[in-house]
């Protein structure tokens, strides 16, 4: 009963801010043009599956924050590795890819809606770029936390390069590695989303956007919050696929 | 090679591709400007006043909303902190909500604080509150237990134990948490300008874009990403004088 | 606070840029928040401010361009500004069968005249029987070009897709760039372009059915102003109808707006005389309410048209303000 307290007391917060938020409300103390009562919001599920097409936002905004991941998975790993066993391309770039990652890159969005147009293929490539940023510094990170004992003792055995790569690196580096994984899922979807929301391009961004618009503030919040779910759900589920392949 | 003459080549690479992209015709004509026409539009903008009213408006909006969400993020994280079931109970929603892209959050801001700089300042806020909370909320776990313990052995107050051994630790969490967290204020500041704005360097980019003039709308990137990069060596070079000062 | 932190700040950072300190103001203040800078309607309240007409009645006007729909309306409902122009009807309707603070002022465009749907040159499509599958632009939602663009989509009997993308300038780099099929302006914005037969008209807004005789955009405020500063509304749409008044029987006004908008002062007597009609910018006009609540159950804007009395309390305000304006 203990290990739940913490969980229940969160669900229990949670739930007395929904009521005196529908409290406040109703007295007329926060407007509720500003802030929808939660039953307001609960009733506009229904209405957003049904006829503004939540399932297949959802769906879009999943596909492309994974296209975006898989990409940046793709160039990043082989980058981060390059940084590792090349030092002075390590000195060269990495500060330079470290500093990027704080660049607002995502002002670049008009520029690839002309080359790729009013498509999905606008939010994949500019999640892509931002997200391979941390799966490069991480997997370099991982492959530079390998012990160079390790790597010492596998060739003393007589190992090849492919060999070290494949037994001693990539295993050591595994847990950086994925942690980069996840790092660039969050960001991909941060970066999706956002440009789903500016150019009015689909998915669960353009959704927010689009009650906020028709002035449908239930609706809207609705919106927000299956977003919010979205992104925790991805936070958690990573997380635990993270802990059960540290634990094998 | 010298790491020098690597990032030389590779900047050259870049300059080339660009080059050969602007000249190609590839590329929809203008979308892809060439780099003297965008070095030319960069002279043009910052000799004109209008960008430095942006800067401004852009600088306030980043300041007030970063310390908004500093203030909140430190207070919040040492409450969360200090109290192991808070922390428990409260982390699956915060990191949740950590992971969301805050841009969804920008039409509650509209109708909250009005579609002025308010809503601006808001999503800077909200965009540094959480990494700040994070970094924190670890570091008040990573204060060590030994510090707490001769301090208390030597009959320390409350308020001197947070003063002697509490804060000091928080130090360099808080900072690398500052340090991210201004760099996502200012993405999201910009971000909010983009959508609806009089002025700001986010809404003159999109102008630029809006109207065609594609140099000017990249000189003004360029502009944007050499302060946005200024901000963040500034805010480490801070961080690494106050660790010296510490010592 | 943070908003009056923010509103000091905006506040701030302008006074800084106009270093010629101006002398403090007796006059009253309306922030107003107007759609689509550079066309003719909207460019009134500019030039009749330069003319001084709002000054005479004691008004400053400090205006922000927006890119019409629901960004006007979001920006008066939010309380952001005082009073919003030139947005669509489709929108303020919905707004306030939500129950929303919006406040109808008057009209502004009767009509869509004004309203034309282009492609680029090279573009297949002749016609709106070409337009299957294909993506049509509108501005914001609940704006007239929003209204118009279903409407003209369902007059074709195609099924195409509508496109929000902003202003005029905006939605030309759309098209010209090749990321939206068909883009919607108003005149005298593309006729350059398609005198140049870069650009080439395949519908204007009175194509689409009962559209010449719709009231499809209005001006708007908010429940507070109405509540708090209903005299200034009313001496803001006195000078409104001066303005309009010389618009239309002024030589001044060619030159004027010609510098305006970057047009040549000829456009301007096109204008007057063949898109833009003197009665459809009456402020006291309101025609073809039926039709446009119908578009907008349709649009799923509206669950149920208005009721008589909603009808009624939307209009009164209008009414009593634009009351005896014109002469």
């Amino acid at each position: 009963m203990r290990r739940w307290a913490p969980a229940l007391g969160g669900a229990g917060a949670v739930l007395a801010l929904a009521a005196l938020l529908q409290a406040v409300i109703a007295l007329g103390w926060v407007s509720r043009f500003a802030v929808a009562p939660p039953s307001e919001v609960i009733a506009a599920f229904p209405s957003l599956i049904a006829s503004e097409g939540l399932g297949a936002a959802f769906l879009s905004t999943f596909a492309s924050t994974f296209a975006a991941a898989a990409i940046a998975a793709a160039a990043g790993i082989p980058v981060g590795y390059l940084l590792y066993r090349f030092r002075r391309l390590d000195r060269a770039w990495e500060s330079w890819i470290a500093a990027l990652f704080s660049a607002p890159m995502v002002l670049l969005y008009p520029a690839f809606l002309v080359v790729f147009g009013r498509s999905a293929l606008v939010g994949i490539s500019m999640g892509a770029v931002v997200a391979s940023i941390p799966v490069i510094l991480k997997t370099r990170e991982g492959f530079l936390g390998v012990s160079p004992v390790l790597i010492k003792v596998a060739r003393s055995f007589g190992a090849d390069e492919r060999t070290v790569f494949a037994k001693v690196l990539l295993p050591g580096a595994r847990g950086a590695i994925f942690t980069g994984l996840r790092l660039a899922l969050i960001y991909a979807m941060i970066n999706v989303v956002g440009i789903e929301f500016l150019a009015n391009l689909g998915g669960l961004g353009y959704l927010v956007g689009e009650m906020f618009d028709r002035y449908e503030i239930p609706s809207m919040y609705a919106a927000t919050l299956c977003v919010i779910l979205a992104s925790a759900l991805f936070y958690l589920l990573t997380g635990r696929l993270e802990r059960w392949l540290s634990s094998r | 090679m010298s790491v020098t003459a690597i990032r030389a080549a590779t900047l050259l690479a870049i300059w080339a591709a660009w080059e050969a992209l602007a000249q190609s015709g590839l590329v929809y004509e203008g979308i892809v400007p060439s780099s003297l026409a965008v070095a030319v539009a960069v002279f043009r903008q910052l000799s004109q006043q209008e960008i430095y009213v942006d800067m401004l408006q852009t600088a306030y909006e980043v300041i007030v909303g970063f310390a908004v969400g500093s203030l909140a993020g430190v207070s919040a994280g040492l409450l969360l902190g200090a109290c192991r079931f808070v922390d428990r109970a409260a982390a699956p929603y915060v990191q949740g909500l950590a992971a969301t892209p805050k841009i969804v959050f920008l039409p509650i801001l509209m109708l909250a604080l009005g579609v002025g700089a308010g809503s601006k300042i808001g999503m800077g806020a909200l965009s540094a509150f959480f990494p700040i909370l994070i970094a924190t909320a670890e570091g008040m776990q990573g204060v060590s237990p030994t510090l707490l313990r001769v301090a208390r052995s030597f009959n320390a107050s409350g308020l001197q134990i947070v003063r002697t051994v509490i804060l000091p630790s928080l130090v360099e969490p808080i900072l690398t948490g500052m340090r991210l967290g201004l760099g996502v204020a200012i993405v999201g500041v910009l971000l909010a300008e983009i959508k609806f704005a009089r002025a700001g360097l986010g809404h003159l980019a999109i102008q630029h874009y809006n109207f065609l003039r594609t140099a000017d709308m990249y000189a003004v990137l360029l502009i944007t990403f050499a302060l946005a990069l200024a901000a963040n060596a500034l805010m480490g070079a801070a961080g690494r004088r106050l660790r010296r000062r510490r010592l | 606070m943070i908003r009056t932190l923010g509103r000091a700040g905006t506040i701030a950072a302008a006074l800084i840029a106009l270093s010629m300190a101006a002398p403090a103001s007796a006059l009253d203040v309306i922030k107003v928040a107007d759609a689509q800078k550079g066309f003719w309607d909207t460019a009134f309240v500019f030039l009749g401010q330069e003319r001084g007409f709002f000054r005479e009645q004691g008004i400053e006007l400090d205006i922000q361009w927006t890119e019409g729909g629901a960004d006007t309306q979001q920006a008066v409902i939010t309380g952001s500004f005082d009073v919003g122009l030139a947005t669509g009807l489709l929108g303020v309707v919905s707004a306030y069968a939500k129950g929303a603070p919006i406040v109808l002022l008057s009209s502004e465009m009767t009509g869509a005249s004004d309203l034309l749907w282009y492609v680029r040159a090279d573009s297949p499509i002749k016609s709106l029987a070409d337009i299957e599958g294909k993506t049509i632009a509108f501005s914001r939602p609940g704006s007239s070009s929003n209204q118009i663009a279903a409407a003209l989509v369902k007059l074709s009997g195609k099924s195409a897709k509508l496109v929000s993308t902003g202003g005029a300038p905006a939605t030309l780099t759309q098209v010209m760039s090749g990321q939206i099929d068909v883009g919607w302006s108003a005149v005298p914005g593309p006729l350059e372009l398609v005198g140049e037969g870069k650009l080439r008209v395949i519908a204007v807004g009175n194509d689409a059915p009962g559209a010449a005789e719709q009231t499809v955009r209005v001006n708007i405020t908010n429940a507070t102003m109405l509540s708090t500063r209903r005299d200034v509304l009313r001496r803001f749409l006195v000078a409104y109808q001066k303005t309009i008044d010389w618009a239309y029987s002024s030589p001044e006004v060619l030159q004027d707006y010609a510098k305006f908008a970057s047009v040549k002062p000829e456009t301007v007597e096109l204008l007057r005389a063949k898109y833009f009609a003197k009665s459809a910018v009456a402020l006291d006009r309101m025609a073809g309410l039926d039709a446009t609540m119908r578009e907008a159950v349709e649009a799923k804007r509206l669950e149920k048209p208005l009721t008589p009395e909603q009808q009624a309390d939307l209009l009164k305000p209008m009414q009593e303000l634009t009351k005896d304006l014109a002469k």
